[in-house]
């Protein structure tokens, strides 16, 4: 006899979602108390490697298609370049005296942003995949001498900016957080007026960053282009290095601080390079593994 | 247990394919959740929990690559895969409006529970910015994609499907 009845779910349906739900919970709660830690193995080697495939085959079919295009412009460029090379012969003997005045001026000046750091370059492998989190994968680990909370430079454009600071490091790969992420906080000034505050990102690539508890009475001296600074303050990031530059200001009527629009100087959405920043105290450290 | 296996590793796939080839994102930089797309249509033909069981898996993998903590996405898609094999014992898939309905449902499910466990759990658990521009792109995003991949995976839904083993006569 057919039976007509409705079917609704099973006592087992609700026995599996309800041990996964709960074996969930318990991983969430014993993590976030970071009392668990997952092998090395697995995650520095196994998905570092799966990461950095999925990475390599993405560049050698942009790479392959990008200069199949490239060989016509190329062959362009090299007669056009021939020509210019006689002349820049000339101009190179006096570039030369200019560098080596300039090497010994800076010296005099002591200009470099970073004294005495070591820069590591790193290539951009993969990023978060959800859009929760917006966490970055670099192709250099622990191996590599990356450490927790090395701050992360890039340089576009011609400027030298904030990108983050590494967050977990594997073997062979580095997950670091973008200064745009929702809980990235950095000690920051303004360059002008040397007013201290923190910069706090939104969550989103394109959404301005927020400098926070900045006074009030600095209002009349900000103007739109100002330029944001680290503070070193923080003890994270050296100081100095330039996060971006104002974009507007709101003041709550009730608050004694400016929530002040900061557009990063660098634009995280093309950078494809970035260099992960050892202050001396980490570079000179002597334990190698940095988890 | 095949059926399992199968979902898994189809939504592992797509979370290595959403971390690297679609990294930057569609529109506005977001990049549609086509894991929980696939986790979605195992729960909704395996009536008997194995979609739940594959998402759990998924997430704990979800987490290694993400910056989360262990857990944080297993409980997500696992809860979604819970929901959506519960609105398979009242509804049927059809080609569009359940799939886009699941997929925008499921988006906005883990919003409200990213909030909750934001609240419940440490700082570094973050949670969906539910009244943002971004979310609203994402919530039609997953919608939209979560009817492709229905419409794609239901040619190879037999893989997909737990298939029980026949008693001997």
């Amino acid at each position: 006899m057919k039976n007509n009845r409705f079917h609704g779910p099973t006592r087992a349906v609700h026995q599996k979602a309800s041990i996964c739900l709960v074996l969930a919970l318990a991983i969430l709660f014993v993590s976030t108390k970071t009392m668990v830690r997952v092998p090395d193995i697995f995650k520095g080697y196994i998905i570092g490697s799966m990461q950095k495939g999925f990475s390599a085959v993405s560049s050698f079919f942009s790479r392959t298609i990008g200069a199949v295009s490239q060989l016509r412009t190329i062959q362009k460029d090299y007669e056009s370049l021939l020509s210019k090379m006689q002349d820049y012969e000339l101009r190179e003997r006096d570039f030369a005296a200019l560098a080596e005045e300039n090497q010994r001026l800076k010296e005099l000046l002591d200009l470099s942003s970073l004294p005495d750091t070591k820069k590591m370059i790193a290539h951009i492998i993969a990023r978060d995949p959800s859009n929760m989190y917006s966490s970055l994968v670099i192709d250099k680990g622990y191996n590599d001498g990356i450490k927790k909370y090395m701050p992360v430079i890039a340089y576009h454009g011609g400027v030298e900016g904030l990108v983050g600071k590494i967050i977990e490091v594997n073997a062979s790969t580095s997950v670091l957080q973008p200064l745009y992420d929702q809980r990235f906080f950095a000690a920051a000034r303004l360059a002008k007026t040397r007013a201290e505050g923190m910069i706090n990102g939104q969550g989103f690539r394109d959404s301005p960053l927020s400098l926070l508890y900045i006074s009030k009475n600095e209002r009349d001296q900000l103007k739109q282009g100002d330029i944001v600074v680290t503070s070193g303050l923080d003890q994270v990031f050296p100081s100095e290095i330039m996060i971006g530059r104002v974009e507007g200001f709101k003041l709550n009527e009730f608050s004694s601080s400016l929530v002040i629009d900061v557009q990063p100087a660098i634009d995280l959405s093309s950078i494809e390079y970035v260099f992960v920043v050892g202050t001396p105290p980490m570079i000179s450290s002597e334990d190698g593994a940095g988890k | 247990m095949k059926s399992i296996l199968i979902a898994s590793a189809t939504a592992i796939l797509m979370l290595f394919i959403q971390s690297t080839w679609l990294s930057h994102g569609i529109v506005l930089g977001i990049i549609p959740d086509l894991a929980m797309s696939v986790l979605l249509f195992s729960s909704f033909i395996n009536k008997n929990g194995h979609g739940i069981i594959a998402s759990f898996i998924v997430g704990i993998v979800a987490d290694m690559l993400s910056a989360s903590p262990l857990g944080h996405f297993a409980f997500l898609f696992s809860s979604c895969a819970y929901l959506a094999t519960l609105l398979s014992y009242v509804t049927e898939k059809d080609l569009f409006v359940i799939p886009f309905l699941l997929g925008s449902g499921a988006t906005i499910v883990m919003g409200v529970l990213s909030r909750m466990i934001a609240l419940v759990f440490s700082a570094n658990i973050h949670s969906y910015q539910i009244f943002s521009a971004e979310f609203g792109v994402e919530l039609v995003m997953n919608g939209l994609f979560t009817g492709l991949i229905f419409f794609l995976l239901s040619f190879v839904q037999r893989f997909f499907e737990y298939s029980p083993r026949k008693a001997l006569p």
